[in-house]
């Protein structure tokens, strides 16, 4: 290949060199009916490069990266024309364009204008730099362009009539091939270069499509497939469609290379020139407002790539899939079965204000890890306060085991999804598992985002870096103990809640409390504020609203609000407050589902702005003010350690020294109750205030034996441990260790059953229970101990998992029990195994001795004959100095 | 001598297959796993480079069993379980081959390499499904070849085919394990460093020059040179998969630790990795008592207890010797490369203490040691013999022999139980029993889309995912052991299993009250109550 670049080289430069003086430089007319251009053209020349008498080259001397590049035009049909105007000179059906960028004398990229006979199709195969030489190696030889660099052509774009219509746009009908090593073309490319799949080999690896059937201009639909063979267990998409569902009309290349689908520009740009922009914003292109085109990044030479500018689309869809569609087939597919796109203000100003992503596996489809379910999940964004751009106020994300029957057609094609007409009623239809309720919080920017809101999908979001957990949970595989540990962080600026078990639809209500939109039967949410301050929130009594609000501070909670029953409590730093509620007061405003129509979005918007009150976030003392009621408040006091079961609510009231309360409320009397902790009760409507006594803390322990459910033990115990405040203040957190150990038993001989950290609130009892089998008969305890210690310090290494001295317990307990013989597990079991592998017993210790036998006999024989030799070669070194001593040497 | 290697020979067939047949094949672990994994995916693949599931570190020993396995139609798993050990028993000839060179020496070749057969840790390395039944003989033939080479360096033709034949073992061990290929470079590039050091030392002691030998030395730094460029080109170009595995470490330490001192891939999982890494943990864990344990280990503490005395003595005599002669060279070459793998051992453990690979390499880095050591211990128990032989009083010189004799015959049989983990003594076991077996069966029978747990460790799911490797999975059943993973539906519990639990005196699984869907009188299987609105 290195041959020939000098010759490559000096050919160009002949050619150059010869064509140069046959036409004087001239500008394109402007009545040739070319399209605008791209390039400043400088100058056109012409020549017989075959020597036949006829022109077959055109050098156009023009500027599109360098004010000295140059396109040589070959003629490969006999039919190019002798004229100073391009347009006419050339065509884009036979002629091989050779494109010289920087005047370098050689071609940086090659197209081949031919008619694929084979096909019946017009085709332009595009070659480009492969080896990095910065160039296409090729032989000029007459006016015959030899490609020398690609056995195939690594792009190739194809018509069946012409690359414009009649009138002169844009002829939407064409077909993109690539084959080979992927390149930049935003199509994917990046994720399937992992797999190493990729051949040049003359069989086209993609293939992108788009149809104008009615050829009137405006394309109806666009389909991409992958077509080479993979594994689907390696999830990546094989099919892509964009439907032109408003039939948009797209504008005519502003700035074309000569050829209607060739462009500069760098992937950054996507080959979109700036006068094609509106607002010249490359963010507000939507699909199928530009046509397709190859942009040739002339700055780094080697890369160029095929793009379709524009995403989304303001009011279609567009889907990707991990199936092909063919013609004839109704395709089963999964992954994003639809990204749907609606104008819900119907103000048509290119963006959506409501997008749905359907990503759907069906049960067993390896790209969805082998779920044994059919699992959905919907994305479901809205821009209520149709904010500028592509942004987001609100999300619900849900999951659901859904079958999908509908069939959604694309053009020729069909796959079963349903259909964008139908998918926002078909969502808000349906049962779902997993709801997530999403809100961009008012003092933050707006959320920008081409496909909605992203975080907190609820089986896309990972568990502890896995992927798979929630689709597992969701299909009944895994066990998820708490949603909450795994909805437990946000984006700042994102308020997240969360429901498990939904069995329902997405209802949302909005709280008068804190004046915001809520999950209908929300278990928690996050607010991340900013990078140290968040609210969580709870749902004490698991009704359908919060009633629990921590304001966090670098962890530490400063502020807290509580609504139980019909009392309202909060603390911030200047102080708490109880607000007894009347009786009929609803933490729910109105009820509603996300919009669907552009009437529904409008009643909601004026729904809302109806109710707002920009409260700050966190301003509990401004919530619980704006409430109705009597309120009483508490200067510096505060509550903790709250909690609310069977009615009842207890929390630890702190009040300090010096303490000043508002005026006497008829619920509660503080009655000049000195500074210091109180345990607070309230039940049925009435309030109980005492001392908080200091926590005293029982263990009891007991043991009892157990029915045998094991095989060679009849044996198995249960150990119940209770721990018991008796005082009235919260315990500080201990570590529970429990253990049995066998009469006159050591540290070895101890079983370890827990190493758990507790806290118990005043007069609580918390009862653990543990089993284990014992290994030997006799009297067995069962000891318990609260301890300061460690555990995770602990366990880390057996060794210190030793017995404490009585004098560190906080509270301890044992208990007895004295068992039957066991049926012994002894080394006789470990020899024989019951019989349970061939080799065993006699026969293998027989076996053993034979091997230290023969291993004995061996080393006896090499060491006796070591030893015979030593002593031979020692005789025969002594006679040998003897008789040398006895000839006198 | 052909009659020593025929008993040589015979010796290795029986200590084998007393291994293979202690369990009637039904035995698996990690690394066997692991291997075996790699080459039935690459015989389903027909490719090394596009096995699904490669072994990262290395080819040849997979391309080997693909050859054969291709050439006889026999099972992948047979040949991992019952052909390859027998082959591994015959490398009882390549080392006499090798020790007798180093010593110079056919009988004290022969006992040493019988006392190689009485090392558990070589046993369990060459006896199980891993790369290491050719890995090591790959680098003791590369150090035979040097050492003829050595010992030949006036005869150009004869010292040019060693030569290439070491490249060729090189390049073999290389595409065996590239780390433990990177160990044996650099041990060369110690003994070559140390060996420099030697002879200046020597030389300022004595005066003068031993010319001839030191340039034998800086061949050494040649033989670096040429087989780094082999370990190179194949990690560049014939096999870059490796480079991935070294790139999956992160920390710098643990790279260097890679190359300088060899580790692999380490199979158990990290947790119980913590839990074995400190000494304490690992004796009570695997071993009836820490007794038990260097009992069955004693051999080896004396080993590298006598040859490092001998290694003293002959260092002390080179250093002292007027003139190095030309066949001394294997000698001086055997004490550099001792230092050099005693060294590297040391850098391991140091390596183990600040690194992330847990207790790994330290363990890897003891068979080459001990490949030099036994040498020197074996010169060390023959010149004791000797000596005992010269005393007066009969009865110390019979109780002498008579203990040497009683220690062979006793650490034969202590190598077999410690290479099997014998269930007598360990608790660690290796095995899976025929009940255990019938359990999996019916698992993969009746189970559907669901991964069941078989224990404490990686007994059961090792080997009833060995026997399984190649054979299509249609209800997509899988096992694992170890910890419990959330995720878990299916527990197996064995009646092998609570008898080790009970010998360790742990708790019995919390599953225990589960419902119980398959029970054959030995094991049964646990179905977990469903937890979830989503569980059936």
């Amino acid at each position: 290949m290195s041959s020939r670049r000098p010759l490559q080289i000096a050919l160009i430069a002949l050619l150059l060199g010869l064509i140069a003086p046959a036409f004087p430089a001239s500008a394109q007319t402007a009545d040739s009916g070319a399209p605008p251009l791209g390039a400043e053209l400088r100058g056109i020349s012409q020549t017989d490069r075959s020597g036949d008498g006829r022109i077959d080259t055109t050098i156009i001397e023009a500027s599109f990266y360098s004010p000295n590049d140059r396109v040589i035009v070959i003629d490969g049909g006999g039919d190019m024309a002798a004229s100073s105007d391009w347009w006419t000179a050339t065509d884009f059906h036979n002629d091989t364009w050779l494109f010289d960028a920087g005047g370098t004398n050689r071609a940086e990229l090659v197209i081949r204008f031919w008619y694929d006979a084979a096909r019946g199709m017009r085709r332009a195969d595009i070659y480009h730099d492969r080896n990095g030489n910065g160039y296409v190696d090729l032989t000029l030889d007459g006016a015959t362009v030899r490609i020398d660099e690609w056995d195939y052509p690594p792009f190739s774009l194809l018509t069946e009539t012409d690359w414009t219509l009649p009138d002169g746009r844009v002829n939407w009908n064409i077909t993109l091939e690539t084959d080979g090593r992927w390149l930049d073309n935003g199509l994917w490319g990046e994720l399937y270069e992992g797999i190493g799949v990729f051949e040049l080999d003359g069989t086209p690896d993609y293939q992108l499509q788009f149809f104008d059937a009615d050829m009137d201009g405006v394309p109806e639909y666009g389909i991409g497939s992958v077509l080479f063979d993979f594994p689907l267990d390696y999830a990546l998409p094989r099919a892509a469609a964009w439907y032109n569902l408003t039939q948009t009309v797209p504008q005519q290349p502003q700035a074309p290379l000569f050829w209607h689908f060739l462009t500069s520009g760098t992937e950054e740009s996507r080959g979109v020139d700036p006068r094609e922009l509106p607002d010249n914003d490359l963010g507000k292109v939507r699909y199928f407002d530009l046509n397709p085109r190859m942009a040739m990044d002339w700055w780094r030479r080697n890369r160029p790539g095929f793009f379709f500018p524009g995403y989304p689309i303001e009011h279609g869809f567009h889907l990707n899939g991990n199936r092909r569609l063919l013609p004839d087939d109704i395709a089963i597919m999964s992954f994003e079965l639809i990204q749907a796109y609606y104008d819900l203000a119907e103000d048509r100003d290119h963006n959506p204000e409501l997008h749905i992503r359907h990503r759907f596996f069906a049960n067993g489809d390896p790209g969805g890890w082998a779920m044994p379910a059919d699992l959905n999940e919907i994305r479901w964004s809205w821009n209520q306060t149709n904010r500028p751009g592509l942004s987001w106020d609100y999300k619900i994300g849900l999951a659901g085991r859904q079958s999908i029957d509908a069939v959604t057609q694309v053009g020729a094609f069909q796959y079963h999804a349903v259909t964008w007409e139908d998918i926002p009623s078909w969502v808000l239809s349906e049962t779902w598992d997993i709801a997530t309720f999403i809100s961009v919080e008012r003092d933050h920017p707006p959320y920008i985002s081409s496909e909605g809101i992203y975080p907190w999908g609820p089986i896309e979001t990972a568990v502890d870096e896995d992927p798979t957990i929630l689709s597992r949970y969701l299909s009944g595989q895994v066990v998820v103990m708490s949603m909450a540990n795994i909805f437990k962080k946000i984006d700042n600026g994102l308020r997240g809640e969360f429901k498990d078990n939904l069995n329902g639809l997405p209802y949302l209500y909005f709280s008068p409390l804190d004046a915001e939109l809520h999950l209908v039967g929300a278990e928690g949410c996050v607010h991340q504020i900013d990078d140290a301050r968040r609210i969580t929130c709870g749902n004490l009594n698991h009704d359908d609203h919060l009633d629990q609000w921590r304001y966090l501070h670098e962890e530490t909670v400063t502020r807290e609000m509580v609504k139980v029953r019909d009392l309202l409590l909060y603390f911030d730093e200047a102080g708490m407050g109880i607000r007894r509620l009347p009786e009929d007061y609803a933490l729910e405003s109105f009820r509603t589902l996300p919009p669907i129509t552009h009437e529904e979005w409008l009643a909601l918007g004026a729904l809302l702005e109806a109710h707002a009150h920009p409260f700050a976030a966190g301003d509990f003392a401004a919530m619980a003010a704006r409430a109705p009621g009597e309120l009483l408040t508490i200067s510096g006091a505060a509550f903790s350690d709250l909690s609310y079961a069977d009615g009842v609510l207890t929390f630890i009231l702190t009040l300090p020294a010096g303490y000043t309360a508002s005026a006497p409320v008829s619920f509660i009397t503080l009655d000049g109750l000195p500074a210091g902790e109180y345990h607070v009760t309230y039940a049925e409507g009435r309030f109980d205030v005492r001392p908080a006594t200091p926590p005293a803390l029982t263990v009891r322990a007991s043991l009892r034996e157990l029915p045998s459910g094991v095989f060679f033990t009849d044996v198995r115990l249960e150990g119940t441990v209770t721990v018991e405040n008796s005082g009235l203040a919260t315990s500080p957190e201990y570590t529970l260790e429990v253990f049995a150990e066998p009469e006159g038993g050591d540290e070895r001989d101890r079983t370890w059953l827990s190493l758990e950290r507790v806290r118990v609130r005043g007069g609580q009892t918390l009862t653990y229970s543990y089993e284990w089998m014992p290994d030997q008969p006799g009297v067995w305890t069962l000891s318990a101990a609260l301890t300061e210690r460690d555990p995770e310090a602990m366990v880390m290494e057996f060794s210190r998992l030793r017995f404490t001295p009585a004098s560190t317990w906080i509270a301890a307990a044992s208990a007895d029990i004295d068992l039957p013989a066991l049926q012994p597990v002894d080394r006789h079991f470990f020899l024989t195994l019951n019989g349970q592998i061939p080799l065993e017993g006699i026969p293998l210790l027989l076996l053993w001795i034979v091997i230290g036998i023969s291993a004995l006999t061996l080393f006896g024989w090499i060491v006796i004959y070591l030893i015979r030799t030593h002593d031979h070669t020692a005789r025969r070194d002594r006679a040998h100095r003897a008789d040398a001593h006895s000839s006198g040497d | 001598m052909s009659w020593i290697l025929l008993l040589l020979l015979g010796y290795g067939l029986l200590v084998y297959s007393t291994m293979t047949f202690r369990f009637n094949g039904n035995w698996g672990e990690g690394d066997t796993m692991v291997v075996t994994r790699a080459i039935v995916s690459s015989a389903q693949a027909d490719s090394l480079l596009r096995a699904r599931q490669p072994y990262p570190n290395g080819v040849g020993y997979v391309a080997i069993m693909m050859f054969v396995h291709d050439l006889t139609g026999v099972s992948v798993q047979t040949l991992q379980t019952y052909i390859m050990p027998m082959v591994a028993a015959m490398n009882i000839v390549v080392l006499f081959i090798v020790f007798r060179a180093l010593l110079g020496s056919d009988l004290l070749g022969a006992l040493a390499a019988l006392f190689t057969y009485l090392q558990p840790d070589f046993l369990w390395v060459t006896w199980r499904g891993s790369h290491e039944k050719f890995t090591w003989m790959f680098m003791i033939m590369g150090i035979f070849l040097l050492v003829r080479s050595f010992i030949l360096w006036n005869q150009v033709r004869m010292t040019a085919r060693y030569v290439v034949a070491f490249y060729i073992v090189t390049l073999a061990l290389v595409s065996s394990n590239v780390f433990f290929a990177a160990s044996f470079i650099f041990a060369i590039v110690l003994a070559f460093a140390g060996g420099n050091l030697f002879f200046l030392y020597r030389n300022w002691r004595q005066q003068r020059d031993n010319v001839p030998v030191r340039q034998q030395l800086v061949r050494l730094i040649y033989v670096n040179l040429a087989s780094f460029i082999l370990f190179y080109l194949f990690l560049r170009y014939l096999y870059p998969d490796a480079v991935s595995s070294l790139n999956a470490f992160t920390a710098l330490i643990d790279r260097l630790a890679l190359l300088l001192f060899g580790a692999e891939e380490n199979t158990t999982p990290e947790v119980v990795e913590v839990a074995l890494a400190a000494p304490r943990n690992y004796l009570r864990i695997s071993w009836l008592s820490t007794y038990v344990f260097f009992g069955l280990t004693l051999f080896s503490w004396l080993v590298l207890g006598i040859s490092a005395l001998m290694w003293l003595r002959e260092a002390w005599r080179t250093l002292r010797q007027p003139q190095i002669a030309q066949r001394h060279l294997p000698v001086v070459f055997h004490l550099l490369l001792y230092a050099a793998f005693a060294a590297q051992l040391a850098g391991a453990i140091f390596a183990d203490q600040v690194g992330t690979l847990s207790a790994n390499l330290q363990v890897r880095l003891f068979t080459p040691l001990m490949l030099m050591a036994i040498p020197l211990a074996a010169l060390g128990v023959y010149e004791f013999i000797r000596w005992a032989l010269r005393w007066r009083a009969a009865l110390l010189r019979g109780l002498a022999l008579l203990s040497v004799g009683g220690m062979v015959f006793y650490f034969s049989i202590a190598a077999v139980l410690k290479s099997t983990n014998e269930p007598l003594l360990n608790n660690w076991l290796i095995f899976m029993t025929t009940p255990e077996y019938a359990a999996g069966e019916w698992s993969r029978q009746y189970l559907r889309d669901t991964e069941v747990w078989t224990g404490t460790n990686d007994r059961i799911s090792a080997t009833l995912t060995f026997r399984y490797f190649g054979q299509p999975s249609v209800n997509n059943v899988g096992f694992y052991a170890y910890g419990f993973r959330f995720d878990g539906i299916y527990y197996m519990l064995t009646e092998v299993e609570l008898a080790m639990r009970r010998r360790l005196r742990a708790q019995p699984p919390f599953f225990i009250s589960e419902n119980i869907v398959y029970h054959n009188g030995q094991v049964q299987v646990f179905y977990r109550r469903p937890q979830s609105a989503y569980q059936r």
